[in-house]
């Protein structure tokens, strides 16, 4: 078995992707059905999770909350070509969060915190977003990683993050 | 002999890098952990990169980098983000005493595998590694060392024993090693490893530094694994110091390593402890004076 064969099959296997029938050999087999293959991923996942958890405080707690953190993280790590940059990991699960449109809050709160990420890394951001709960409860209680979010207020909030706002990060408007 | 004690540090905090600057002869960075990839350009962190000059022109610290991302053992190409960032800091910092990978691969065709693998023990890999090896000696001034790295998997083919593969990079290219003694405990537990065969094959006059860490064992799994997270077990500093002691052996720095993640559940004046037991056991020698 070249490298190239051994490493593209083993980088599928971690990846929990198919491998070609071509690919598939003894040694493959063998992995494919160790502990170790196993361990590989647990501890691949364990810091993906120990890097993003530190990186995107606000929608981790909300998504350990609603219980989907790990398969969130899990489907990450399958589906997406995550950078080896702790800086670019962070952001790239939480476009990767967005793009799953898994419900309004979440979606709320992974928007507002990729925009003040990017707005504290010094880019140009001016973007509005919509929240169907009031927003400083939410992110009080996701910062203190406290319980009850089914407790939050509900209503129609505007929040907009803007570089033209560097100081204040966030302005919040009560729509009617 | 005195060796240079140090210890790693990933450019996030400056206060930290201030307590333990007194403590250490060295400071061993890793390019990945300071680095930024914004809009497809990768550079180091401007803030991280005025620590280290800092360290250059205010200490006498010496600076090592020692990388995680080359994945110099990858079939199709190793990293050029990360010799793009090996560039910058090799023109920005000019004191840096020798640079240093993972003889492994993290990456396959340009893919993240969000771990780091072993390579098969074969003329192929050999060939291969050698012509890289020459090419980064060839580009930057500093010495280029490899590391040792644990075993994830059971091993593929295997014509070299691992320390005879080690020995044949480094007699073919001589380029250093950086020898992991936690790793050697690790792959002794994991697939069991004969650490006294694999020492009296090992070609020690290569070896110019050390790595000493500490970590935590899967339980399910009951996997030994490469995760800094704890200061240094005796058994750690019995180890190493059965290796200095030997003659043939060259090393010249320790550098125990740390991830930023766990300083602050130990504290840096626990890390500074680590520090000063480092240079009490090894530039000293008292044997048995050590108590964890």
């Amino acid at each position: 078995m070249s490298l190239e064969q051994l490493q593209t099959s083993l980088s599928a296997l971690i990846k929990s992707r198919r491998i070609s029938p071509q690919e598939n050999d003894d040694y493959i087999a063998k992995i494919q059905s160790s502990d170790n293959l196993l361990l590989v991923k647990k501890i691949a996942l364990w810091w993906r999770k120990t890097q993003i958890e530190q990186y995107c405080i606000l929608t981790t707690n909300l998504l350990k909350e609603m219980g989907t953190f790990e398969i969130q993280l899990s489907n990450f790590f399958s589906a997406k070509e995550f950078s080896a940059f702790r800086e670019e990991v962070g952001i790239q699960f939480l476009e990767y969060i967005i793009s799953q449109n898994i419900d309004s809050l979440t979606q709320s709160v992974s928007e507002f915190e990729l925009a003040i990420i990017k707005l504290k890394l010094g880019e140009n951001v001016e973007t509005s977003i919509a929240w169907e709960y009031e927003p400083y409860s939410v992110v009080r209680r996701l910062l203190q990683n406290s319980q009850n979010l089914q407790e939050l207020n509900s209503g129609r909030y505007q929040v907009t993050v803007s570089f033209k706002n560097i100081e204040e990060l966030f302005s919040v408007k009560v729509m009617n | 002999m005195i060796y240079s004690v140090g210890t790693t540090y990933e450019g996030k905090n400056f206060n930290y890098l201030q307590d333990i600057v007194p403590h250490v002869d060295h400071i061993e960075i890793s390019p990945d952990s300071i680095a930024i990839k914004r809009n497809g350009k990768i550079y180091i962190n401007p803030e991280s990169l005025r620590q280290l000059k800092w360290i250059e022109s205010t200490t006498d610290v010496k600076i090592l980098v020692h990388g995680v991302g080359l994945s110099i053992g990858s079939f199709d190409e190793y990293s050029p983000d990360y010799i793009m960032l090996l560039d910058e800091l090799f023109t920005e910092i000019i004191s840096v005493s020798w640079h240093s990978e993972h003889l492994a691969y993290t990456k396959v065709k340009g893919e993240n595998l969000g771990t780091m693998l072993a390579l098969p023990r074969t003329d192929e890999v050999i060939d291969m590694i050698c012509k890289r090896i020459e090419i980064i000696q060839n580009r930057y001034q500093a010495p280029f060392l490899l590391e040792n790295v644990i075993s994830m998997l059971p091993p593929s083919e295997c014509k070299y024993s691992e320390a005879g593969f080690l020995n044949k990079i480094t007699g073919l290219t001589g380029c250093g090693l950086v020898l992991d003694v936690y790793n050697l405990e690790c792959d002794q537990h994991n697939f069991k490893l004969d650490i006294d065969k694999f020492l009296e094959e090992l070609n020690l006059s290569a070896v110019y530094e050390m790595h000493l860490a500490g970590g935590n064992t899967d339980s399910e799994f009951d996997f030994k694994m490469d995760i800094h997270s704890q200061l240094i077990e005796t058994s750690t500093y019995d180890l190493a110091k059965r290796i200095i002691d030997t003659d043939r052996c060259a090393v010249k720095a320790i550098t125990f390593e740390i991830l930023e993640e766990f300083i602050e559940s130990h504290g840096s004046t626990a890390i500074i402890n680590e520090l000063n037991k480092l240079n009490r056991f090894f530039n000293n020698h008292e044997p048995g004076t050590i108590t964890n």
